[in-house]
């Protein structure tokens, strides 16, 4: 392994490859600049470009883009008290109180330092847990792929925010999606309509970039115009050695905590700095200070996002299941230049892979670095209106979609998903589950029917083996589990109500 | 949300005759054929389908009959509605002139070539925006097509529509 990964340095030492990681790290820090560009969408728009670069080069561009962007969101989040992604939510909470204080600088610097360290802690893990969950399975055959995709399609319950109907529907939809065209068992066409377009099923991409980048730009130009922010004067202190001293217990623990979560399919970055928040909170002799600017509070959150991030890698690389819009995007990304992520990946493209977590762990050292000139140029940035970036977008879609296979009709697929998706946004619906479906349906059709083959129609193949009746009965808990928090959670709710009628207080 | 579960009953029901269409497991050599999965998954998105849109009239039922009794909420909410409607139909509708303009943009990519069709498009769709100052069109017309040009033609090859 330890050859493999110096091989992978070797990569990144190579000029084009390291101006490439350099472009990134740039590229995704305006993600967090730029009004109205999440992180799954700069990734999006990235995908064109990436075509015309071999696996290794596209690969290290996009993964290094989304381990930027995932840091990027905490400076507006400190600076305007609006995260610039979802995952930098809970950085507010004691970010911005700083920056009212005055000390912003002080915030941003503490802010970097531990994304960068939470990310390079999450990137170790990803180097050293991928390999050997991916031997592991190598191991597995149809029933386990099919139990593996089960159980990555039970994430739906935690990706549809507490509206599982919804999310269930999500999910059938993109499993239904992905079953048009034609059936890769018996070559027989489905729901094809006798058109050669249908007949060769609704891509990946187009699907993703109209459901997440078509369908927030039709949701910002229906919006007023964003507001304008005054740009304040900041002087980022990076390295404070008394103030890493102190928050040094909390940022270990937050980013293990944030590992961990990541590497747990579905559960996602945003949820690890949540949670690693309320354990800071827990874990502090000063619990008071948390809210009014506390630095373990911006420690705890930006060290775990980051470091899930980059675990949220190990069930992409090592089993081919993606944990989140964005890994879901690689994943697409990966099948378009003909690689299919899982298990074998790790021996056939073993260079690849190494080239990418090596890439990643200079992403973070370069987080440290660029952050500091970054931040100056950034108030200039956000003056850009979006009336100019916006029409570029889209031109960036369209291409994208249109050059996965020269293809017109994949690009009216993907207009169509974005009015659909725009349309499903309005009425709070979680997109997110739909690509869940299309991007797992494929593997878990064939697989179960492959696995009946092996069995002559016996069911029983898919418990009698341990691995694939381990997985299905985790599956099995979490839908149950899903099933009952919110009515466990209603009855709470009832009987503080209750509790609260009785002594008279308003609910 | 009514509208939401209603069409998503329509969308399943509509696709079910196809899913039945399809050649069952008895009629193909491997054991499950194309249409038992399909299928499935119809039947599913029906039930869930359905569930939703009575739990959602349940609900509602349930919120009228609070609402019933504040009066004066009620009066608030409309008098906010008939304050959105003065907003200009262009304002309310510009996500879907958004939407045409693209679909315009890829009938006219066919029609003139890639190139004239974008600086159209570019110039178009950032007024659409809402971008006021005109030179700032042009300057964004001009950069925005170039750009795009060199990046994917001469530096990626990648094939323009």
């Amino acid at each position: 392994m330890w050859e493999n990964l110096s091989n992978g340095l070797m990569t990144i030492i190579e000029p084009t490859h390291f101006i490439i990681l350099m472009a990134a790290v740039i590229i995704g820090f305006l993600g967090g600049a730029l009004p109205g560009l999440s992180g799954v969408m700069l990734v999006v728009i990235l995908l064109p470009v990436t075509y015309g670069m071999d696996a290794t080069s596209a690969f290290m561009l996009l993964t290094a883009i989304y381990g930027a962007t995932v840091f990027s969101g905490l400076i507006t989040a400190i600076l305007y008290r609006a995260p610039g992604t979802p995952e930098a939510v809970t950085t507010v909470f004691d970010g911005y109180p700083m920056t009212q204080k005055g000390e912003a600088g002080k915030a941003l610097g503490i802010g970097i330092s531990s994304s960068a360290i939470g990310g390079m802690i999450g990137t170790i893990f990803l180097i050293l847990l991928t390999p050997t969950l991916a031997n592991f399975a190598l191991r597995f055959s149809a029933p386990e792929y099919f139990a593996l995709a089960i159980l990555g399609l039970t994430v739906v319950a935690s990706l549809s925010r507490g509206k599982l109907t919804l999310g269930l529907i999500g999910v059938l939809f993109g499993l239904f999606i992905s079953s048009i065209g034609t059936d890769p068992l018996t070559g027989a066409h489905r729901f094809s309509f006798n058109s050669a377009n249908f007949s060769s099923g609704i891509e990946l991409v187009p699907v993703i970039i109209g459901l997440f980048a078509i369908s927030e730009i039709l949701n910002r130009s229906s919006k007023k115009e964003n507001m304008e922010q005054k740009v304040t004067k900041v002087k980022t202190k990076i390295f404070d050695s008394n103030l890493m001293k102190k928050i040094t217990g909390t940022l270990a623990r937050s980013s293990l905590l944030g590992s961990i979560i990541g590497i747990l399919p579905g559960i996602g970055a945003s949820t690890a700095s949540m949670l690693s928040y309320s354990e800071a909170v827990r874990w502090s002799k000063t619990p008071e200070k948390f809210g009014t600017g506390a630095p373990e509070g911006i420690a705890a959150p930006e060290s775990a996002n980051n470091a899930a991030a980059m675990g949220a890698l190990v069930p992409l690389f090592a089993l081919g299941i993606p944990g989140s819009g964005t890994t879901a995007v690689i994943l697409g990304a990966f099948i378009m230049h003909g690689l299919q992520p899982g298990p074998s990946l790790m021996t056939t493209e073993s260079d690849l892979v190494y080239a990418v977590f090596a890439g990643l762990l200079i992403v973070n050292l370069m987080i440290l670095i660029f952050s500091k000139p970054f931040i100056f140029l950034f108030s200039k940035l956000l003056n850009v209106p979006y009336s100019v970036i916006g029409p570029l977008i889209i031109i960036f879609c369209i291409i994208g979609t249109f050059a996965i296979r020269n293809s017109m009709f994949d690009v009216y697929v993907m207009l169509f998903f974005g009015l659909l998706g725009y349309l499903l946004e309005k009425v709070g619906f979680p997109l997110v589950t739909i690509i869940l479906g299309v991007v797992l349906g494929p593997i878990a059709e064939s697989e179960f029917r492959r696995a009946l083959e092996m069995s002559n129609g016996d069911f029983s193949i898919f418990y009698a083996r341990p691995i694939s009746a381990i997985l299905l009965t985790f599956a099995g808990i979490f839908i149950i589990f899903a099933f009952i928090k919110p009515i466990m959670q209603r009855h709470k709710k009832r009987g503080k109500l209750e509790y609260q009628e009785k002594i008279g207080g308003k609910p | 949300m009514r509208v939401f579960s209603v069409l998503t009953i329509i969308f399943a029901l509509f696709f079910l005759p196809f899913a039945l269409e399809l050649e069952s497991s008895s009629e193909v050599s491997t054991i499950i054929g194309p249409r038992t999965w399909p299928l499935y998954i119809l039947i599913f998105i029906l039930v869930l389908a359905v569930y939703h849109l009575i739990k959602t009239e349940l609900e509602k039922k349930r919120d009228q009959s609070a609402e019933d009794s504040n009066v004066d909420e009620y009066g608030e909410s409309d008098h906010k509605q008939l304050g959105e409607e003065e907003k200009g139909w262009f304002e309310n509708y510009r996500h879907f002139i958004l939407l045409a303009t693209i679909v315009i943009y890829c009938i006219l990519i066919n029609l003139l070539g890639f190139l004239p069709a974008t600086f159209i498009f570019i110039a178009v769709c950032s007024i659409v925006l809402g971008l006021k100052n005109k030179l700032y069109v042009l300057i964004t017309t001009v950069v925005g097509s170039f750009m795009i040009f060199m990046l994917f033609d001469y530096v990626l090859n990648i094939p323009l529509p």
